[in-house]
């Protein structure tokens, strides 16, 4: 049984904390619902225009796509290994991890933005008609960008909010003596930074690698 | 008491991600055709479930966060198969434009219209 003083409906800390992590299961559980009416948007849109959408893939950027991929996994590598060194009262460790995944989220939207501002340029843009669709046929690219922007942005959006929890626990664990409890307002943030990395390894191959090997 | 994750098995977890990605990239240079996709989604799916059951300490967890885990890929997988691809497949839709559109070379500030038509400016909408 932990040494933590629990809020007293609890009873323990271990009871507290069980419900914490579940409490925060089901919330991502709600999230990934929130995702899967995108990604059956985007299979209702692949299947009725499965060319339109290969070239919309071969236009974004492979590279870009695949190392903010990379970039992802390893913060997510780093975020749980924070939380190990906190469980082991390594706070100085767990310190560096913390700040590591929040430097690499700051690279993976710098990343996203270099292709958003890509695509910008080329005239790639949600709505309107420019020169690049009308350009590039098919012309159901428009509907694939829409979804490219929609589905992205959401990300982008849980990235910012994942960064911002983890810099508010990053203060905390400099700040306070760790313990259990903070071991595990860190673990429950972690989950949230896992759940982005998540969707991203679905989003990258949607968005990025099926685009008929070319 | 919970069952650990060990520094040692998120360490292998990230070298397994590390590995699968390199996999799927490496595969979406050679072109599986019709197999693209699938195999795509099935590398995507084993690199979530290292994450979830590894970095996000499902291992540790009882049955309860399983529970919720397992409902939202249900979910998912009834979505997204059913409602996104089999209904969509078995519905007959038009090509947005008739082919002949695709012929016309492109003018700034003036839609395509097929051969023979009277064009029109400014474009309309999808």
């Amino acid at each position: 049984m932990s040494e933590v003083e629990a809020t007293h409906h609890f009873g323990t800390f271990d009871k507290e904390a069980h419900a914490g992590r579940l409490g925060m299961w089901i919330f991502l559980a709600s999230e990934i619902l929130l995702f899967t009416g995108m990604f059956t948007v985007y299979t209702a849109g692949r299947v009725a225009f499965p060319e339109s959408f290969a070239v919309g893939v071969t236009e974004n950027l492979r590279w870009l796509g695949t190392l903010n991929t990379f970039v992802l996994i390893t913060s997510s590598f780093f975020v749980a290994a924070g939380v190990h060194a906190l469980r082991n009262h390594n706070r100085k460790l767990a310190a560096w991890c913390l700040g590591l995944t929040v430097f690499l989220g700051f690279v993976f939207l710098l990343l996203k933005g270099y292709e958003y501002a890509d695509h910008i340029h080329k005239g790639a843009v949600p709505t309107g008609i420019t020169p690049f669709y009308i350009e590039r046929r098919p012309l159901a690219l428009k509907y694939f960008f829409t979804l490219y922007y929609v589905m992205t942005g959401a990300h982008a959006v849980h990235v910012i909010v994942g960064m911002l929890v983890l810099a508010v626990l990053l203060v905390l664990v400099l700040r306070r003596r760790p313990d259990e409890r903070m071991a595990h307002r860190v673990e429950i943030g972690a989950l949230y930074w896992h759940l982005v990395d998540v969707i991203w390894i679905f989003l990258w191959p949607l968005f990025y690698l099926t685009g008929g090997g070319h | 008491m919970r069952k650990e994750v060990t520094l040692r098995s998120l360490l292998f977890t990230f070298i397994g991600l590390l590995i699968l990605t390199g996999l799927s990239f490496a595969l979406s240079l050679v072109g599986l055709g019709a197999w693209e996709m699938p195999v795509a989604l099935v590398i995507a799916g084993a690199k979530a479930t290292l994450v979830i059951i590894f970095f996000m300490h499902l291992l540790e967890e009882g049955a309860s966060p399983l529970v919720a885990v397992i409902t939202t890929i249900f979910f998912v997988v009834i979505l997204a198969t059913f409602v996104g691809k089999l209904d969509m497949e078995s519905r007959n839709i038009p090509p947005l434009y008739p082919p002949s559109v695709t012929d016309v070379p492109f003018q700034e500030g003036v839609w395509p219209s097929p051969p023979g038509s009277p064009r029109r400016r400014g474009g309309g909408g999808d």
